[in-house]
């Protein structure tokens, strides 16, 4: 015993000896040298913002790259001049001219024209790159075709002197189909069947050039549309034959994407609808120039991950540069000598720690190791109200918690039942105890810009019981059992569980590792789920989008075309108002119908230190690294 | 000698080789791809990435160009988690961590632990002997994820002696606690492991030989009585340092070190095979030559098992 005690004796002197020096905290000397420590989460996929979709990704992006238009350090409605000086566009808001500064330059001293702009679309376009977030770029004029890969439209839709419109030959079958539904005559061959239905499965546009001739040859191995002639149909296939022939040259001229430098300092960008709040959008990170120059000295425009990105080659036109990247360990960014505003900014450099634990991520910044937080757990929100309160922030932030619920399910089907679920949730209980230091969701769409919801959310458990009688399941009697689909050990889980059984409803937590839940969902194989959304940009389409027909995160089964209907009115509404009102016609359909039932405004819960300055609470969390400063 | 080698050899390539073919299956068989997001990736990105990583391909051919690159010594690029990078470029950042901390553990558990179970054997049945095990017993039941926090509390907050978190390679500050955490558990084991051992030695014929030429105890234990007591703390020590080194997932992520642990666990989580398979052949590759090692370490101090060799 003797010598444990001996032995641990000599340990801990051994470490206070070694940790003698440590009297500063990494804050301390941080806030002397002007450097950031930054609480990050996760450590990034990837600094390529053409194949990222993360936000760990998309805070270090925006210390090293800029947009056109930066994010302004007070007000998320404010759009600071980036890249671009200013801008310009036309009256249905289509027609967009950005005009570039003259001194722009990448941070290795060349310069960074519209050009650099124009390649990078084209780049996150691209069909070959599979940029996963290429969507976000859709609103460019032929974007979706292009990156699609639609060849038979970008080949004879887009030709204006085609024999026939776009509206009529584009029923032909060019993006495949379900291969079992291709019915065929008695008579042909086995072997014919197949070619058959192998070709209406591809579907025209992913032909190759042995099957394209095939079909020339014998033009019954298609099915056509009636309204499509036999001789058109030879132009068509003819036309795609000779671009399969030629190496299937690029598109992006043909399909006449809608983004073109005029001079040097003039991009032009034309969208396939008007969209007032172009200049909100561009400034994520989807948006950010790349320079050609690099990622061509480093490989093909479209090859992903040729190292281009990486620290000691990646070149940026943001207010830093990245200088060190130790996997799983820190990102450390610095600041950029040629940044065109290098005067203003006032950190020497950024660290960007991927603490994914939170709790440790607490433990680090309590003691000394960070600035500022990613996030906070939950249950540490009562006690850093109560012990820390200067280091506490709780902000507004652009999310909303939801109760996704599968339509296709016997009794989900019926809107008085989903809506009836609806009214038996507490909200403001919730936020006290549950999603604490969120705000009790009123719609779908949080508060943001000048966008306020319809706010027809109730608490009213008597007509729920009322409803779910009426849609024939008093007291929850012939209802089956339901699952809440969840990935983590959260209380939102049980405390639906009670609400529903309040209505008579049974229901189970089923949980699920964060791959299968997500896969569950995408996948239909599910009752109802826990989930939630956070907004890209600054406009409730952000938010309602994504409940339409074929949208990969709509995820209910539902859909309805009425409100489809007022979301394509809206999107033709240049007048900013008038969209709103829109919008908000059309949030009411979603919130009647409830395929999804909102139950909390997220906030942005982390800690902060108060010598940060420069730094203020944003919707959209996005705060401009440059604006930041510290209190030495 | 040469023999037992080089059937060992053969043994752990098998056990490899079959660590591989159930890894791969196994993640081929999760119900989610590493080209699935939380926001839905579209339909046609997802079948080009299928094909860039030749997932269009029949599940066989893959297996077998799997193992044809294995073969070749190549672990391929990871898939998600760090897409498009050498999965061995991700491990020679990663695995000297892990390593590093796995040995300044067994550093920690191997004195504390082999003393502890000698002075409580020594001390049999009485209250040295109780205390030291009770704190062992302790030291196993308690999981490191409660250990963890509490030295992290402690140590690093309040006293201020370690930093919380981090690392730093030629820093052992930032060492120290997560080492202890991984080493606690192993200590406690050692130090059970070593009172049995020394108590059966203890009461052997030798021993008593040794007291009764007048030897002094404390010669008696370290120089007679520790060799054969030794037995079955070694025949632990190979399995639990690799063991430590693989089971710092949970260390690595309370205390945040860049190790393998908390990579192999996204990797799994977003179905990256590839980053999956570099980790278990490593972990696996650890545990074959630990066994080994500790295989030959009992040939020198049981002098039982050489003649059967």
């Amino acid at each position: 015993m003797l010598e444990l005690a001996r032995f641990t004796a000599i340990l801990m002197a051994g470490c206070s000896v070694l940790t003698g020096c440590r009297r500063e905290t990494p804050v301390e000397s941080a806030n002397r040298e002007g450097v950031l420590l930054v609480g990050n989460s996760a450590e990034p996929r990837a600094l390529d913002p053409h194949l990222v979709t993360g936000v760990p990704e998309s805070k270090i992006l925006s210390s090293v790259f800029e947009g056109l238009v930066a994010d302004h350090p007070s007000g998320d409605d404010v759009m600071a001049p980036g890249v671009a000086v200013r801008w310009e566009h036309d009256a249905d808001m289509k027609q967009w001219v950005f005009h570039l500064r003259g001194d722009a330059r990448w941070s290795d001293g060349e310069p960074l024209t519209a050009a650099d702009f124009v390649f990078s679309y084209q780049r996150m376009l691209h069909p070959s790159l599979a940029a996963a977030y290429a969507p976000m770029l859709y609103p460019i004029r032929n974007a979706e075709a292009y990156n699609r890969d639609e060849r038979g439209r970008m080949l004879c839709g887009m030709d204006p002197a085609f024999p026939l419109g776009w509206d009529i030959l584009g029923n032909a079958n060019f993006r495949g189909t379900d291969a079992t539904s291709v019915a065929s005559p008695a008579t042909d061959d086995d072997d014919r069947t197949r070619l058959r239905r192998e070709f209406a499965a591809k579907g025209l546009d992913r032909l190759d050039a042995a099957a394209l001739r095939a079909i020339l040859d014998d033009p019954d191995l298609f099915d056509w549309p009636d309204a499509v002639p036999a001789a058109v149909r030879g132009i068509v296939v003819g036309r795609l034959l000779a671009h399969a022939e030629a190496g299937a040259p690029d598109l992006f001229d043909r399909a006449d994407v809608g983004v073109r430098a005029r001079d040097p300092h003039t991009l032009e960008i034309s969208l396939r609808e008007p969209m007032p709040y172009l200049p909100s959008v561009v400034r994520h990170f989807t948006w950010y120039p790349v320079p050609r120059h690099v990622v061509l000295r480093h490989g093909a425009m479209t090859d992903r991950f040729t190292g281009w990105s990486e620290a000691g080659t990646l070149v940026g036109n943001g207010p830093f540069v990245l200088n060190t990247w130790r996997f799983n360990h820190f990102i450390e960014v610095v600041g950029n000598p040629r940044y065109w505003d290098a005067a203003s900014v006032g950190l020497k450099a950024v660290r960007f720690h991927p603490i994914e634990n939170p709790y440790t991520e607490a433990r680090s910044f309590l003691a000394g190791q960070l600035h500022t937080t990613y996030t906070l757990p939950p249950e540490l929100l009562g006690r850093m109200r109560e012990r820390h309160p200067e280091f506490l922030k709780v902000e507004p932030y652009v999310g909303t918690a939801f109760l996704r619920l599968n339509v296709n399910r016997a009794g989900l089907d019926d809107p008085r039942v989903r809506c009836a679920i609806s009214l038996a949730i507490h909200r403001e209980d919730y936020c006290r105890y549950i999603y604490e230091g969120y705000q009790p969701a009123q719609g779908m769409t949080p508060d943001l810009a000048s966008y306020r919801g319809p706010r027809m959310l109730r608490h009213d458990l008597d007509e729920a019981r009322a409803l779910l009688a009426d849609a024939g399941y008093p007291g929850g009697a012939g209802l089956p059992s339901y699952a809440i689909l969840t990935s983590r050990p959260h209380p939102v889980s049980d405390a639906l569980q009670q609400t529903l059984r309040l209505l008579g409803l049974r229901v189970t937590i089923e949980r699920k590792d964060w791959g299968s839940y997500i896969a569950a969902q995408q996948e239909l194989r599910f009752d109802m789920a826990i989930g939630s959304w956070i907004g890209d940009y600054l406009d409730p389409t952000t938010f309602l989008d994504m409940w339409t027909r074929g949208n990969g995160n709509n995820n209910t089964g539902w859909d309805s075309p009425a409100y489809e209907a007022l979301l394509r009115e809206a999107a033709l509404q240049p007048d900013t108002a008038a969209r709103f009102a829109t919008l908000v016609r059309a949030e009411r359909i979603l919130l009647e119908e409830m395929p999804v039932v909102p139950i909390a405004w997220n906030s942005r819960i982390y800690l902060h230190r108060p010598e940060v300055r420069g730094w203020h609470p944003l919707v959209l969390d996005n705060h401009p690294w440059k604006a930041v400063r510290l209190d030495p | 000698m040469t023999r037992v080698i080089l059937q060992r050899l053969l043994q752990g390539l098998l056990v490899l080789f079959v660590l591989a073919t159930l890894t791969f299956f196994l993640v081929r068989a999760l119900p989610y791809g590493p080209f699935q997001d939380e926001r839905a990736v579209p339909s046609h990105v997802r079948e080009r990435l299928e094909q860039l990583h030749g997932y269009d391909k029949p599940l066989v051919v893959q297996y077998a160009m799997r193992l044809g690159n294995l073969a070749r010594g190549e672990l391929g690029t990871s898939l998600k988690v760090m897409e498009g990078r050498e999965v061995t470029a991700i491990l020679a950042q990663a695995f000297p961590v892990s390593l590093a901390l796995g040995l300044m553990a067994m550093l920690i558990a191997v004195p504390v632990g082999v003393a502890a179970g000698v002075i409580a054997a020594v001390r049999r049945n009485r209250v040295v002997d109780y205390a030291v095990m009770a704190v062992a017993l302790l030291g196993i039941c308690l999981p490191n994820f409660v250990i963890g926090p509490v030295l992290a509390e402690l140590f690093g907050r309040r006293l201020a002696w370690f930093p919380v978190s981090g690392w730093e390679p030629r820093d052992l500050s930032f060492m120290i606690l997560p080492a202890v955490t991984l080493g606690l558990g192993s200590a406690a084991y050692l130090s059970r492991l070593t009172r049995t051992g020394m108590v059966e030695v203890l009461h052997q014929d030798f021993i008593r030989t040794a007291r009764a030429k007048g030897q002094r105890e404390s010669w008696v234990v370290l120089r007679h009585a520790l060799r054969g007591g030794l037995i079955p703390p070694v025949a632990y020590l190979g399995p639990a340092f690799a063991a430590t080194v693989s089971g710092s997932v949970v260390v690595e992520s309370i205390f945040q070190v860049p190790g393998i642990g908390r990579l192999f666990i996204k990797a799994i989580e977003t179905s990256d095979e590839a980053l999956i398979m570099g980790p278990v052949l490593i972990y696996g590759s650890l545990i074959v030559v630990a066994n080994f090692l500790a295989d030959l370490v009992q040939l020198w101090l049981n002098p039982r098992l050489r003649s059967n060799s």
